[in-house]
């Protein structure tokens, strides 16, 4: 494609850097789909030439793993990726009311072993995970290293990780 | 349910999982050479990404969608610890770890030790690894054997059918039919917990084949007795954590002994006392050794430099 007047400055970023998305998609197992991720990307951000983006570059790396994703997510029937236990409505033997009941003794288990790891494992993980916040920024706001909040998050997701699996075991 | 990834590379993909949400993310290229290294990272990666968005959805309905940088300057990120190591980097970094932890044993053989409180992590030559808790020592004889002389330690290797690693410890032998598993042999005895694949105790006598979540003890008796344990408590230790299902305190004590790096002994009818139940050892070896004591209703009391534990009722030590 030619850099004409009609295409955003995100997207002639995105036609010079081709080649790296392709080799990431291709590597993060989009198989033939990484062409057509990438035409998804360009009319995506066809849109958003108004906001200025710090990161041009990252920028694309992230939106191409986020179409990716949701093109997997979208392709879940097909097998590979399934959470049937989270997602109990694919069967048809737990009521309605006996789900609800398990996502949230589930949830309660979660909070009790992120608790279990130390109040401040627990709030780490909150705000990085469910609020949002770099660890950057988490780092600063408790007045510990960038070092520490790494070692609390993977405390955290390795926690949670493992009660999947018993979860998914049961 | 997805094939089974090894620990430590589930680790590594957890790893990944979490850097990539962090807004300030930059390092792309660096992840796509981690997922060609290995067709297994791919796979590791995704079900490691299965996990944070199962496990976060049940905090919020929905998963979160990764977070697009908005348009305000993002600081620039401190530069990472190395990461485990992998794949491909395993031979260029094995020349550091022999030159580092190396104690010279006999020819063609060197010593790895930890102290108690320690951990380390080996790479060996056949593209193996092995994982010391503390107060560890383990000799490689060559490149597909090892001889755990005290301790525990976490082996990740590298299936070869026609030359099978071999695991020595204490006049056992135990031969890898698959990959990872776990080995603890201390003063309460022997103990395997096999993770990934299998692994066959005393192959030219009682031939005993363990399955994922086998776990072989050999008491002082030295009748060996198999239970069944859950796969992803196996090394635990690695993360600070220990998981008990029906142990006894003296295999608790010598657990925390190894990992705290201060003795924890246990007195006279306390021994026994059977405990199940998951222990963080974080938080220093006086607040781990006073929460043993609580949840086993014994009492924690200095010993020297070490702890000791003791039934309520009973005499003071």
């Amino acid at each position: 494609m030619t850099a004409t007047s009609s295409i955003s400055g995100l997207q002639r970023v995105l036609e010079d850097e081709r080649p790296r998305l392709l080799r990431f998609l291709a590597a993060r197992g989009a198989g033939d789909d990484a062409e057509d991720v990438l035409q998804d990307l360009w009319h995506k951000i066809s849109g958003t030439e108004a906001r200025p983006v710090s990161d041009p570059i990252s920028y694309l790396f992230r939106a191409a793993e986020n179409v990716l994703r949701d093109r997997q997510r979208a392709n879940l029937s097909r097998g590979r990726r399934q959470h049937e236990w989270q997602d109990l409505a694919a069967s048809d033997h737990a009521p309605q009311g006996e789900r609800v009941l398990i996502a949230r003794e589930r949830l309660r288990e979660a909070e009790t072993t992120l608790l279990a790891l130390g109040p401040r494992v627990d709030q780490v993980f909150r705000r990085y995970r469910l609020e949002g916040l770099g660890q950057a920024a988490i780092a600063r706001e408790l007045g510990i290293s960038l070092s520490s909040v790494e070692k609390d998050l993977q405390k955290a997701y390795r926690a949670l990780a493992q009660l999947k699996d018993r979860f998914d075991a049961e | 349910m997805n094939g089974q990834v090894s620990e430590l590379l589930a680790e590594d993909a957890r790893g990944w999982v979490i850097r990539l949400q962090d807004s300030a993310f930059a390092d792309w290229d660096a992840f796509a050479d981690w997922l060609e290294r290995d067709p297994a990272h791919l796979q590791a990666y995704n079900q490691a990404l299965d996990a944070d968005e199962a496990m976060a959805g049940l905090f919020q309905l929905a998963p979160a969608p990764v977070v697009v940088p908005e348009a305000e300057p993002v600081a620039p990120r401190a530069p990472r610890r190395l990461f485990l190591i992998s794949g491909g980097a395993v031979a260029a970094a094995l020349a550091v770890v022999v030159g580092w932890s190396s104690l010279g044993s006999g020819p063609g053989g060197h010593e790895y030790a930890t102290r108690a409180g320690e951990r380390r992590e080996v790479a060996l030559a056949d593209g193996s690894r092995m994982v010391l808790n503390g107060a560890t020592r383990v000799a490689v004889l060559d490149k597909r054997s090892a001889e755990l002389i005290e301790g525990e330690a976490l082996f990740e290797v590298r299936h070869d059918a026609a030359n099978p690693f071999i695991v020595k410890t204490g006049g056992v032998t135990l031969q890898d039919a698959g990959t990872v598993f776990n080995v603890v042999r201390d003063e309460t005895g022997l103990r395997v917990s096999v993770a990934e694949g299998a692994v066959i105790y005393q192959p030219q006598a009682e031939a005993v084949r363990l399955s994922p979540g086998d776990s072989l003890s050999v008491a002082g008796s030295g009748r060996p007795e198999v239970s069944r344990t859950i796969v992803t408590d196996i090394g635990a230790w690695r993360g600070g954590q220990l998981v008990y299902r029906n142990a006894t305190l003296e295999r608790v004590a010598a657990d925390l002994s190894r990992n705290l790096g201060v003795k924890v002994r246990v007195g006279k009818g306390t021994e026994a006392i059977p405990f199940t139940g998951t222990i963080s050892t974080q938080g220093g070896p006086g607040a781990v050794v006073e929460r043993i004591a609580a949840l086993t209703g014994t009492r924690a009391t200095r010993a020297g430099n070490g702890w000791m534990l003791d039934a309520i009722d009973g005499a003071p030590h």
